[in-house]
């Protein structure tokens, strides 16, 4: 009798616990924030275009004599969502398209991650009021924009990764490190991968919830339609002359095609919600969302930027170390090269700061050539050669030497390889090496102190024993 | 793709359970953790009612959801997320006349507009012809008359200024139809077929009046 009771309280107990450790698991664990960086980059882009796009026509969207009447639209606010708020109904014709850019570059800065906490919370205002301002102009794409852009805004953590925030911070530490060189020349900036934390966790979190249940609802309803069992649902879809770009009538002909088109999405839709979350399983889950998607985009281009919304969302779901390993080969490919610089030019310090302060993981390792012996770099330098220019010595032993070599680096790190791609052009690279060599030859250096007078008024921040060596 | 699969390599992928120097390192204090859970059961609670109290759906469903109406309208969520369901049908399509008293000819103006680049534009405008066909429908419901369609009286509104010295704006609503795939197959069996005109005459309904709004009404 005695154990009627204490059984249930017993299983209650264990119950509770085991709900609040995965609870906590779940929610409260540290997570890698790469991923949540390009879901803000993407959704940064992908906000940058709508209201650029909105920006074609904005006084016909948010003007006062737009599609959307203000005084409809304020009616139709007080009578179905009285909460509902939108900045764009305060503002007079004459300062629409000041406003609207000054939400552009709000947009811009949230996109590179400048001040991402404010700008991401403003994004998510700009999201808001624009969908709010012009609600007969909406679609599936604001939906999922406008969530995606709620939690990167809500969790503050959208700029702990890929964002100019980071870079700066980095860049500011490197400046320090590399002014405090250690004694064998090498040194290592603040590293590449971001550390975990748990507000990038909450955003991913939430994102992967949101989104399951979005898939998992959008599967379920289709279930009341015929079409859908019938299988020839997505004939609608890819026969409506309204949304199509190519001619797929021919379709009609493989009605298997068809039905095998339909109960494929259909099946994803309604599996989604489970089989994501088994790890096995995730990479096909994600193959296959893309290739709906895409589909989607191919036979309704007007549904591209839906499903590239979506896409973005199921970042959620990728781990950051195997995006960054599209970039930087992984651990086993690192480091990439050494960068032999001179250590008693200032401008070669703050150049590594800002390389080392772009490197997404460990691709590159700086070595001071005035601390230490280049031969054991690598034996075909010299000391001579290394400080009339820049050399970098990659892992398989070849060796690139001033401009070539800043190429290479800025190939190698995606925040300069638009730059390094414009470089490498061939007139551009002739100039660059002209220009690269001419700055080399002309270069400051520190002032070296050796008597009592300049120890009074020393030339230079950095002057410590080692640099008696140069 | 350079190596591996997606989280194959994740040292630390979303969901596993960290070291415990991190841990320490990140942690939150039990009072930060237990207020931001209380916010996540809320803010989780609401997103589920709003997707589940569409229609059809219970009075359970569209009581507790109304609970979280005013949440749902100061966050921009609530969505049902229904898309395509419960399959895909007709596109609405609006057609505007805008008649001139001074000689001008009429001008005809198509949501959406076909060639209208980019094509989120375009989408734009279906989803303008979207929203005024479902008002349309709501103020016949409601009211017996179509064109008190407040969206109907907004859009003849925005198009008397976009055309100064209009006379009168007429709307009206068509649905641009699917064809049927079985007499799809067989004009394109038929010999001599050269392909289906998905937007001839026989695709569309019949052109159906929303009302007529005199521009000098704005």
């Amino acid at each position: 009798m005695r154990r009627l009771l204490t059984g249930p309280i017993q299983y209650a107990r264990e119950l509770a616990t085991a709900l609040t450790q995965a609870w906590n698991r779940f929610f409260f664990t540290p997570a890698d924030p790469t991923s949540l960086g390009l879901i803000r980059v993407i959704v940064g882009l992908l906000l940058l275009w709508s209201l650029g796009v909105y920006g074609m026509d904005l006084h016909a969207y948010l003007g006062s004599s737009g599609w959307a009447d203000p005084e409809v639209v304020r009616l139709f606010h007080r009578e179905q969502s009285p909460a509902a708020w939108s900045f764009w109904l305060l503002v007079p014709d004459d300062l629409l398209r000041p406003v609207w850019l000054g939400c552009m570059l709000i947009l811009l800065l949230f996109t590179l991650g400048l001040f991402s906490r404010v700008t991401a919370v403003l994004a998510w205002v700009i999201v808001v009021s624009t969908a709010r301002r012009a609600p007969v102009s909406l679609f599936g794409f604001d939906q999922a924009i406008s969530t995606w852009a709620l939690y990167l805004a809500m969790t503050g953590a959208s700029g702990q990764a890929l964002s100019l925030d980071r870079f700066w911070e980095r860049y500011r530490q490197a400046r320090a490190l590399v002014a405090r060189r250690r004694s064998d020349g090498r040194w290592m900036g603040m590293p590449g991968v971001p550390s975990p934390t748990i507000s990038a966790n909450l955003a991913l979190r939430l994102i992967q919830l949101h989104l399951v249940l979005i898939y998992g609802i959008a599967g379920l309803a289709k279930l009341q339609g015929q079409a859908w069992w019938s299988g020839m649902a997505i004939w609608g879809v890819l026969a409506s002359a309204e949304f199509r770009e190519f001619d797929l009538t021919w379709l009609a002909a493989y009605p298997w095609l068809l039905n095998l088109m339909t109960h494929g999405s259909l099946a994803l839709e309604i599996s989604y919600p489970v089989l994501i979350w088994v790890r096995v399983l995730r990479p096909l889950m994600l193959t296959a969302v893309v290739l709906l998607h895409a589909g989607i985009a191919l036979t309704a281009p007007g549904l591209t930027e839906f499903g590239l919304a979506m896409l973005a969302g199921n970042l959620a779901f990728v781990s950051g170390a195997w995006l960054r390993s599209l970039v930087t080969g992984g651990a086993s490919a690192q480091p990439a090269g050494k960068v032999l610089y001179d250590g008693a030019c200032p401008r070669c310090r703050a150049s590594m700061a800002l390389l080392t302060a772009g490197d997404p993981d460990h691709l590159i390792e700086p070595v001071d050539l005035t601390a230490v012996d280049v031969t054991t770099i690598h034996p075909s330098l010299t000391k001579e050669a290394c400080l009339r220019a820049m050399h970098v010595v990659r892992a398989d032993g070849r060796i690139a030497a001033g401009y070539r070599a800043v190429v290479l680096l800025g190939r190698w790190i995606p925040l300069f390889s638009p730059a390094a791609l414009v470089g490498s052009l061939p007139i551009l690279s002739q100039v660059g090496d002209r220009v690269y060599n001419k700055i080399a030859a002309s270069r400051p250096r520190d002032f070296l102190c050796n008597d009592d007078v300049c120890g009074i008024h020393p030339g230079a921040p950095v002057a410590d024993t080692e640099r008696a060596h140069t | 793709m350079k190596r591996g699969n997606v989280g194959k390599r994740d040292p630390q992928p979303v969901g596993s359970v960290q070291s415990p120097k991190t841990e320490s390192k990140g942690n939150w204090p039990p009072w930060a953790r237990g207020l931001v859970s209380l916010a996540l059961v809320y803010h989780i609670a609401a997103i589920v009612a709003g997707a589940l109290a569409a229609p059809p759906s219970s009075t359970l469903e569209q009581t507790i959801a109304r609970l979280f109406a005013t949440y749902h309208q100061w966050i921009d969520q609530g969505y049902s997320y229904r898309y395509y369901s419960p399959e895909p049908g007709p596109t609405p399509i609006t057609t505007a006349r805008i008649r001139f008293p001074d000689g001008r000819p009429e001008k005809t103006v198509r949501l959406p507009e076909r060639g209208v680049w980019p094509k989120l534009r375009y989408q734009r405008q279906l989803a303008l012809a979207n929203h005024l066909a479902d008002d349309f429908r709501i103020a016949q419901t409601m009211t017996g008359q179509g064109n008190q369609s407040r969206w109907a009286r907004s859009y003849a509104r925005h198009l008397a200024k976009a055309y100064p010295g209009c006379a009168e704006v007429s709307l009206f609503l068509q649905s641009h139809l699917i064809p049927d795939p079985e007499q799809i197959r067989h004009e394109l069996a038929a010999p001599g077929s050269t392909g289906v005109d998905l937007d001839a005459d026989v695709f569309f309904t019949a052109p159906e009046r929303i009302g007529d709004y005199p521009c000098d009404a704005f």
